[in-house]
Parts: structure tokens; C-alpha cells; sequence
């Protein structure tokens, strides 16, 4: 049986593990929201997700939407627009450690872009720049 | 003698298509009329109100589509649905959109296949 949250845990766990993406956003990778304080980070979110019927009513192949997005405080968007090409470098046509899920991945790729500033005061502002990536699993 | 193939009755099938197609068209704007209604009845239930704004930038525009293609947009555009859709540095993401509308657009595909098997013709399983 498929276990989504291993899945969520598995496409945190391939970005946290990468060392040029925690160099560019030194806060974290979190699911959500960032601990209060954070100033760089990745930001893991499930946008959809949906079974497939394919044999007998029973379902075969599950589709996660995430999205995965780089923020980081400041005017400059130098250090989203780096960190979001590592992410995509990490999840499209990637792989993933599925081993607790309970499944194989069929397919992680890049589906389209998220970019936006966020005036929080006049003095804060906020880059946020990252895409919605879809991950295709199937039982093991 | 060389091999042939004859085929026949090409100008009646192209007639049947020619025939076919307005009808589909027709019923294909219900279809997706419907399920766009929905999709867009659905997102204003469901988005918060605080001042109105995110209900009110949900709106419905029909297109004319090319050849008989159906087109229908729905749109949130206030000025803070990406905010409340990808979230912000103290708010979650609430991802609002993009489920409801691709639910109603995979409802929708489907209804228009069995119309189509209705009138008799035949529709592979379609992609996603």
C-alpha cells in the first residue's frame, strides 16, 4: 500500500539532502510553513493529488502535485532564482528513496513555475520563486 | 494486374463528420459550461471571505475557441490569490484552485466522451 506521507518525506528528504541547495538556502526545507526567524529556505507543499483505476477497480498509480518553492527575505532575487534551478535540477526527471512508501517511482517531473514578491512593510520584502513538480508513484 | 485497394464511401463519411461536428460543438459548450459553473461556484464557497476581494476575483470568461474548440477560462485574480493559493513568509499555501478546476476539467473531458460514444462513435482512454 501506498503511505502519501512517505512520499511527502521522501520529496523533503532528496531536496534537505542536497548540500548546493542548503548552501543557497541555508534555513531549512520545511513542509508549509518555516520556523519564525527563517530568512532563506525551501517551502514543500501538496497541491493535489489523485489515484488511477487501472485494474479492476483497484487503484494502481498515484499522482502527488507539490509545490516546492524557494523564499528568501530581501529585494535581490539572486538567491531564489539559483536555488529554484537546484530544485528543479533535484526533481525533474529525478529520483527518489520511495523505500518506506510502500512504491516505485514512475515519473518526478516539472510541471510550471511560481514566482511572486511579498510586501510584508515597505522594508520587508520577500522573493518567492519555485514551480509545482509532480511525482507518479505506483505500488511495489 | 497490380494490387489495389478500393476504398469507397469517403464523400458519405466526410458528410457524417461535417454533420457531426456543429452537433458535438453544441453539446460540448453545455458540457463545459456546466462543469466551468461549478468549478467556479465551488471556488467561491470554498475561498475565505474577509473583505469579499478573493470571492470577488473569481470570474467565468467564454472564449471563442478555434475551429470547434470550447474554451472556457476561469480566473482568480485578485490582487492576493497567489498569496492565499502558494502562501506567504506567515501563511500556508492553500491550494484552492487548481484542485477544484482540475477536477471539473477531467469531469468535463468525460462527459464529452460519452457524448461523443452516444452518438456512436469511438474515444480512446484519454490522457491526462
Amino acid at each position: 500500500m501506498i503511505d502519501p506521507n512517505e512520499v511527502d518525506r521522501a520529496v523533503i528528504g532528496a531536496l534537505a539532502a542536497d548540500a548546493t541547495l542548503a548552501g543557497l538556502l541555508p534555513g531549512g526545507v520545511f513542509w508549509d510553513l518555516a520556523p519564525v526567524g527563517s530568512t532563506a529556505f525551501v517551502i514543500v507543499s501538496l497541491s493535489t493529488s489523485r489515484g488511477y483505476d487501472e485494474l479492476a477497480g483497484g487503484i494502481t498509480s498515484r499522482t502527488f502535485v507539490y509545490l516546492v518553492k524557494a523564499v528568501a527575505k530581501g529585494t535581490s532575487s539572486a538567491p531564489t532564482a539559483a536555488a529554484d534551478a537546484r530544485i528543479q535540477a533535484i526533481l525533474d526527471r529525478g529520483t527518489l528513496d520511495l523505500a518506506a512508501a510502500g512504491c516505485s517511482l514512475m515519473i518526478a517531473r516539472w510541471i510550471d513555475r511560481v514566482r511572486y514578491t511579498e510586501n510584508v512593510t515597505a522594508s520587508e520584502i520577500w522573493q518567492h520563486r519555485g514551480g509545482r513538480y509532480e511525482v507518479t508513484v505506483t505500488p511495489v | 494486374m497490380p494490387n489495389q485497394l478500393k476504398l469507397t464511401g469517403f464523400e458519405e463519411l466526410k458528410r457524417e463528420f461535417a454533420r457531426l461536428a456543429p452537433v458535438a460543438q453544441s453539446a460540448a459548450v453545455s458540457i463545459v459550461g456546466r462543469h466551468a459553473t461549478a468549478a467556479r461556484d465551488e471556488l467561491v464557497r470554498t475561498y475565505p471571505s474577509i473583505t469579499g476581494a478573493l470571492r470577488a476575483g473569481v470570474v467565468l470568461i467564454p472564449r471563442v475557441g478555434r475551429g470547434i474548440a470550447v474554451v472556457v477560462t476561469l480566473r482568480s485574480g485578485s490582487d492576493h490569490a497567489h498569496f492565499y493559493e502558494f502562501g506567504t513568509v506567515h501563511a500556508r499555501p492553500h491550494a484552492t484552485f487548481i484542485p477544484i478546476t482540475g477536477r471539473e476539467r477531467r469531469a468535463a473531458t468525460l462527459d464529452v466522451i460519452d457524448y461523443i460514444r452516444e452518438q456512436g462513435l469511438t474515444v480512446d482512454r484519454p490522457h491526462d
